[in-house]
């Protein structure tokens, strides 16, 4: 993985010493509420419900077990014991008090991490597909073009004052596993007209209030113009976004006020006047880079292991975790272990300082030393032998996190919800936890397969509800928390925002509710149908009438 | 008013009166002329300071329009966002409040390294450090006489892998001695030894690894050529085709030497050979360390400041296991074909591909091309 270098160790250290300069005036009075806000929201420090949330970039949601037992060190320390995995590769602490928070990032800096630009109306931490050089179906890493955006945008003269928030996603698989679609900038590393590897440029997608699919704004482009190129598309968007109404400001408005084609226009006009050469990357510092990304030397081993298909034979719990949460790796002999955070009852995406410090143990014993977050709020062990795996999961199912729900309907995204979030109008965590209980028989997960239920507590989408197969949005009716359902999301290459089904739910009948929904979709599905296939075909009328027939 | 000059963070004394005021909104057109005016400061208003699109504004009229004179800041400006200006193309930013000059002034110089191009530097910092780690390095090495102590400090400087590609010439035979001796690959360092099976070797020269491996206990890799591209090199030029003329001699270095070396050395840091500037008039110039750009990694020549008197005093001091061809008269040893053993008084690499001309008889392992010296590097810095 990427490690720091004199300059990187510097840098970061740099910026903890400014930001200790700025909590001093703050505290000094010498800076305001106003114009302390989006310093310390460009250092991850949000102000909370209850307390300040400190938001923890993990950069293409990579970690190394140094790292993992840092943060559970500063969960320890600083928090209580423990802290959230997001829906964008981040950690978040949501007990950080603010006087810590300078000594916070003093020891992530420690361990080549950072909060930088988690927040604030800047480029946000990039994301990417938890499986990267490990899965079967990859063309290229694209952690290193995550790594490349990464430094290109980490304190940007231009861009640092945006309109809005910007978010970019990298995937470099046949599956999009990182919502590209979803993103202001969705980056897809697809095969060229002369066989080389380049992007596909998607732009102005996003959920919020606003849900949009993000555009073709580039069918093909040659990689070693990347930054130039989102140079330009920042350009257009920092000049020409809206800046009267912060509902209305992010690129996705904007692309789809001028019209895909006459934004395309205007980017491709400043990349025509830009001087290339000065902004794309050299030859040899892209080597420099992609070469920390070498994949772990992985030594030679069986492809079939007879002591695991025995265990499988004979543990049909074993068998069940194994056939939702061991995913088939690049290199024979070998998986990648999905490390759930969702068990039944518990907070989606929670893990415990000891649950990560015993992870990071694990990584060490079995995972070649790595770890990544998945943004549906799970933990991975991307390299893994399968000799191994039935030991992964005998220590997983001691530690709790062995709930072989991977994908199925148990798997739900969930945001923090009223509980925490100061922007929240519901509770989302307590649903999702009454939709887990409802659902908690494996077979029944088994019988429906895979499905996507995402869950937000309000319109800002953290929980990705507009992406999900069910979605689920907490709205607030008159002082009352009412649940709208929405139906047919997907965040995957068939991408799509989901249609609101009709009248919304009370919390108590939500469970009901998305039971009902389930059943009807089991009830006509055909034959290797998933769930958008059957939605797609049938259209929402059964759905409908299962809902609000009887009334 | 009070103007801060942001490249230093003192108080400009008497402030000249901007020529022109652009707006956030001001078009390319607005911009132009103000650019082509140059009757005096071209200021941009920040109505807020969450504003930023007075950034791409300066951007626009340093890069694009080439506007030379100052551009000031005017507005709602914070001081936490002086770096931002000044590498945005800003010289100057007129505050309202005296008393936070001293914070505009502390602010600037906070955080001193950037990832990206800006007005100011357009090569970003980044960039530079491979090439400012290279010349540390050639300054440390440069700083000790004691070859195992230059092992040493290229372990301890590099960080990722070491790769040392030997041929088994007596520089090689040096270097190979005094890494098993100083004890960086036992103590946990990642050095990858390994010479170029070309295929076309003396033997003399198997035997002597076969040698080295059991004295020094360390093993080295032979890294072989495509076998494909070997087939279609002979059957395209024949056996001795390297004979017929210069770039059939090249295709044959590229083909058994250079491409399986690039092979090794992918994703190496550091690059250990055995250069010495006394060699040849092509290598009088060679650095201790370079950073070489095509590659992406650090080349280490620890014996480049040695004489022929200081190596052969070495080879006899430590006992150096020394390919027997070097008692015939052979002294830079290549392929077998295209070596011979050379009368005294020759140049020392008269005995390679001895019917080409001197100046640039390299093979294109070692050709310095866009890589930038670590002297030059260091004199481009007094220089800037």
């Amino acid at each position: 993985m990427y490690r720091y270098d004199e300059f990187d160790h510097a840098f970061v250290n740099e910026r903890v010493a400014e930001f200790r300069d700025q909590v001093a005036r703050r505290l000094s009075g010498e800076l305001t509420e106003e114009q302390f806000r989006p310093l310390r929201l460009r250092n991850g420090l949000y102000l909370q419900l209850h307390a300040y949330m400190l938001r923890i970039a993990i950069p293409y949601g990579q970690l190394s077990p140094r790292q993992l037992r840092q943060l559970a060190m500063i969960g320890r320390r600083w928090d209580r014991g423990y802290g959230h995995f997001t829906t964008r590769q981040n950690l978040q602490f949501n007990w950080i008090k603010l006087v810590d928070v300078p000594d916070v990032l003093a020891a992530l800096a420690e361990v080549e991490m950072h909060c930088i630009q988690t927040s604030g109306n800047c480029v946000r931490n990039v994301t990417s597909d938890p499986y990267a050089a490990a899965a079967n179906d990859e063309l290229e890493d694209p952690r290193v073009w995550c790594e490349i955006l990464r430094q290109w945008s980490t304190l940007h003269p231009e861009f640092n004052w945006l309109p809005r928030k910007f978010k970019i996603a990298v995937s470099g698989a046949a599956e999009d596993r990182a919502a590209t679609a979803f993103h202001d900038i969705g980056l897809r590393l697809v095969r060229g007209p002369n066989g080389e590897n380049g992007f596909r440029v998607l732009v102005g997608g996003g959920m919020g209030r606003t849900p949009y699919v993000g555009q073709v704004i580039r069918e093909f482009l040659p990689k070693e113009h990347l930054l130039s190129y989102v140079d330009s598309i920042l350009r257009v968007y920092n000049l020409h976004g809206r800046r009267d109404n912060i509902y209305k400001a992010r690129i996705k408005i904007l692309v789809n006020a001028m019209g895909i084609d006459k934004f395309r226009e205007e980017v491709e006009a400043d990349w025509n006047a830009t001087n290339k050469a000065a902004i794309d990357l050299p030859e040899d510092e892209l080597r420099r880079i992609a070469s920390y990304f070498a994949p772990p030397e992985l030594p030679e081993q069986a492809p079939r292991d007879e002591a695991l298909a025995a265990r499988r034979e004979s543990d049909p719990r074993f068998a069940n975790w194994y056939r939702n949460n061991v995913l088939p790796h690049r290199v024979p002999g070998y998986a990648s272990v999905v490390v759930s955070l969702k068990e039944p009852g518990r907070t989606p995406g929670d893990a415990s300082s000891d649950a990560m410090d015993f992870v990071a143990d694990l990584a060490e014993r079995f995972g070649h030393n790595e770890v990544r977050v998945n943004y549906t709020q799970n933990l991975v062990l991307p390299h893994a032998a399968l000799a191994d795996v039935p030991a992964i999961y005998d220590a997983l199912a001691g530690a709790g996190l062995a709930t072989g729900n991977n994908e199925l309907l148990g798997d739900m995204i969930c945001c923090p919800g009223l509980d925490y979030c100061n922007l929240a109008n519901a509770r989302s965590i307590p649903i999702a936890k009454e939709i887990a209980k409802k659902f908690e028989d494996p077979e029944r997960q088994t019988e429906i397969g895979k499905i996507r239920v995402n869950m937000s507590g309000c319109i800002n989408a953290c929980g990705h509800h507009h992406s999900g197969n069910i979605g689920i949005l907490g709205v607030d009716k008159k002082g009352t928390e009412l649940y709208q359902i929405t139906l047919g999301g997907s965040p995957k290459d068939d991408a799509s925002v989901g249609k609101i089904i009709g009248p919304g739910f009370r919390a108590e009948n939500v469970p009901e509710a998305i039971d009902t929904i389930v059943d009807t979709y089991v009830e006509n599905r055909r034959e290797g149908e998933n769930f958008l296939d059957t939605w797609r075909r049938v259209g929402p009328a059964p759905f409908k009438e299962a809902l609000y027939g009887a009334r | 008013m009070v103007l801060v000059d942001l490249g230093t963070g003192a108080l400009v004394a008497e402030p000249e009166e901007p020529a022109t005021v652009l707006e956030p909104s001001a078009d390319h057109d607005a911009l132009a002329t103000a650019a082509g005016g140059n009757a005096g400061p071209v200021a941009i208003l920040f109505p807020t300071f969450a504003d930023g699109r007075g950034f791409s504004l300066a951007r626009i009229l340093r890069d694009r329009l080439g506007f030379a004179g100052e551009i000031r800041a005017v507005g709602s400006l914070i001081p936490d966002q002086s770096q931002f200006l000044l590498r945005s193309g800003f010289d100057t930013a007129e505050i309202a409040d005296r008393d936070a000059a001293e914070t505009w002034r502390k602010t600037l110089s906070l955080i001193g390294r950037s990832y990206q191009p800006s007005a100011r530097n357009p090569l970003p910092l980044r960039w530079n450090a491979s090439s400012e780690a290279a010349v540390e390095l050639g300054r440390a090495l440069a700083a000790t006489d004691d070859l195992i102590e230059r092992i040493k400090l290229t372990a301890e400087h590099i960080e990722g892998r070491v790769a040392f590609s030997t041929s088994a010439g007596l520089e090689d035979q040096v270097i190979l001695q005094a890494i098993a001796k100083s004890g960086v690959v036992k103590a946990g360092a990642d050095f990858d030894i390994f010479t170029l099976d070309t295929g076309r070797l003396f033997p003399e020269v198997l035997e002597t690894i076969e040698l080295s491996e059991l004295r020094y206990r360390i093993r080295i890799r032979l890294v072989s050529p495509d076998a494909r591209e070997v087939e279609e090199l002979v059957s395209r030029d024949g056996v001795f085709g390297f004979r017929q003329s210069i770039d059939n001699r090249k295709s044959c270095c590229e083909i058994r030497k250079v491409r399986p070396l690039n092979r090794a050395l992918e994703g190496a840091q550091g690059w250990i050979a055995g250069l010495r500037r006394e060699q040849s008039q092509a290598r009088a110039d060679v650095p201790m360390a370079e950073w070489d750009a095509e590659r992406g990694l650090i080349k280490i020549n620890p014996l480049a400041d040695w004489s022929d008197e200081r190596l052969n005093d070495y080879i006899d001091a430590n006992g150096v296991v020394v390919n027997p061809l070097h008692a015939q008269g052979f002294v830079s040893i290549g392929c077998a074909p295209c070596t011979r053993a050379i009368e005294p008084g020759e140049d020392p690499r008269a005995g390679r591909w001895w019917w080409e001309s001197e100046d640039r008889k390299e093979c294109g392992l070692h050709v310095a091309g866009s890589e930038t010296s670590a002297e030059s590097v260091a004199q481009g810095e007094k220089a800037a």
